[in-house]
């Protein structure tokens, strides 16, 4: 019995997280806030309301505010989208909307009804939602640059959706065709990492760009180079040893 | 290590119960970390033609009240809301002392209704009428030839609102009047006659 109650206890405490997070997001979104809501109708609370004729169409804009330090990306849907066999449709004009860091986007919602629409009242319930940050690196300059050798520097700037992801160097000797890669290093956090090309040639320019790989998507960093050193001349007094 | 895993908790092995804390705070922590907001839309949609006459029982031979062609005895005339929304019922009736076959046979009634577009969009009305024993047909004025039915384009916000339906005297303009002929044929049954006249817009 005590086993049952306690197996209980554990599976209840796995919904607790989902309940509480689904009823604060019923009226916030996590570092973005509503800054103006504006156009034809009204919003009250968290509806808007809007009366209309057949062969109309009307929209309201929302300012949608980011204080955050980097740029967010938000999803719009409307469900449902699609009202009497089509006569009545609530869009957007654009379903994803890039919010700039510490500043603001908006998003226009708009509803048609064409010329055959039947009066009545529809409901549709609007979702924004949150996208996670996207997979993304940086390319830093090569350092320890010698005859034969250099060390390539990156930098994973976000994990993306990812718990863990596999960075390495795509390089070669011609621009834009990287021909090899480092061996894949696994990362679970963001930061700096980097990789050593030994046996290189003397006096040759290198490309080459930070490259991360997480579940099958992939993201590159800019494509840079760096140029081998001329091998020194040895001392008169070698050659004349010899 | 090997010691706490072994231990027990109400006979369920700490390792399995740890595991599954660690899963929760997990699937937690990514669930409110990319959170959501939800809206509420309501649209109304409105009817945006309004019908309306303004002949409030009076008689008379001009174009915004009916009258018969070529005749002076008017039957009574009821328009009322039909079952379809747009749909009117068009019920004439003998005058009352004055015989049902006043009207019928060989005579002709023309009716005006007054046609109005409150939406900011241009809308075009469809009209047809569902009788057999009458002649109806339709048309802009009542000049031209008469339509069985007819397509009636009107722009954004024709028309002025709110017709005089309440007979208070207020006339009505701005409308677009459509104009009804009924006429009885040769064959017409005395008494009364209702038809429907249908109404669609797109």
């Amino acid at each position: 019995m005590k086993r049952i109650v306690v197996i209980i206890l554990i599976l209840g405490s796995l919904l607790v997280p989902s309940v509480v997070s689904a009823d604060s997001g019923t009226s916030t979104l996590a570092g973005i806030e509503i800054t103006g809501r504006t156009g034809d109708g009204n919003w009250t609370d968290n509806t808007w309301k809007v009366t209309m004729y057949p062969g109309e169409q009307k929209s309201t804009t929302v300012t949608f505010k980011n204080p955050s330090l980097r740029d967010i990306t938000l999803t719009l849907s409307a469900t449902p989208s699609i009202f009497d066999d089509g006569n009545i449709i609530i869009s957007f004009d654009n379903s994803t909307l890039i919010v700039p860091a510490k500043s603001e986007a908006c998003a226009v919602i708009s509803a048609s009804a064409t010329g055959s629409a039947t009066p009545e009242t529809y409901s549709a319930e609007l979702k924004v939602q949150m996208l996670p940050p996207p997979l993304s690196i940086t390319t830093s300059d090569a350092r320890w640059i010698t005859v034969k050798g250099a060390t390539l520097n990156g930098r994973l700037d976000d994990l993306g959706s990812f718990s863990s992801v596999s960075v390495s160097f795509e390089w070669g000797t011609s621009p834009g065709a990287l021909d090899r890669e480092t061996h894949p290093k696994s990362k679970r956090r963001t930061g700096a990492f980097r990789a050593r090309l030994p046996r290189l040639s003397p006096n040759t320019t290198y490309y080459f760009r930070a490259k991360a790989e997480g579940d099958g998507t992939i993201a590159y960093g800019d494509e840079l180079s760096f140029t081998t050193k001329k091998p020194k001349k040895p001392f008169w007094w070698f050659w004349w040893w010899r | 290590m090997k010691q706490f895993l072994k231990k027990r908790w109400h006979g369920i092995p700490v390792g399995i119960v740890s595991g599954v804390l660690a899963l929760v705070l997990v699937a937690g922590g990514a669930f409110a970390a990319y959170n959501f907001a939800k809206v509420q839309v309501e649209v109304t949609v409105e009817e945006a033609i309004v019908l309306g006459y303004n002949w409030c029982g009076g008689v008379g031979g001009d174009d915004l009240a009916p009258y018969m062609v070529g005749g002076t005895v008017l039957p009574k005339i009821t328009l009322g809301q039909g079952t379809g929304g747009y749909d009117l019922d068009v019920t004439i009736q003998a005058d009352e002392g004055v015989d049902a076959s006043e009207f019928c046979p060989g005579e002709t009634l023309i009716i005006p209704l007054n046609l109005r577009n409150k939406s900011d969009g241009a809308l075009t009305i469809n009209v047809t009428h569902g009788t057999t024993t009458l002649d109806v047909g339709f048309d802009l004025d009542t000049t031209g030839t008469w339509n069985d039915s007819m397509d009636i384009a009107m722009l954004g916000h024709q028309g002025t609102f709110g017709s005089d339906m309440d007979c208070n005297g207020d006339q009505d303009s701005g409308a677009t009047v459509l104009y009804i002929k009924v006429h009885a044929p040769g064959d017409c049954a005395p008494g009364t006659q209702t038809f429907r006249l249908d109404f669609s817009r797109s």
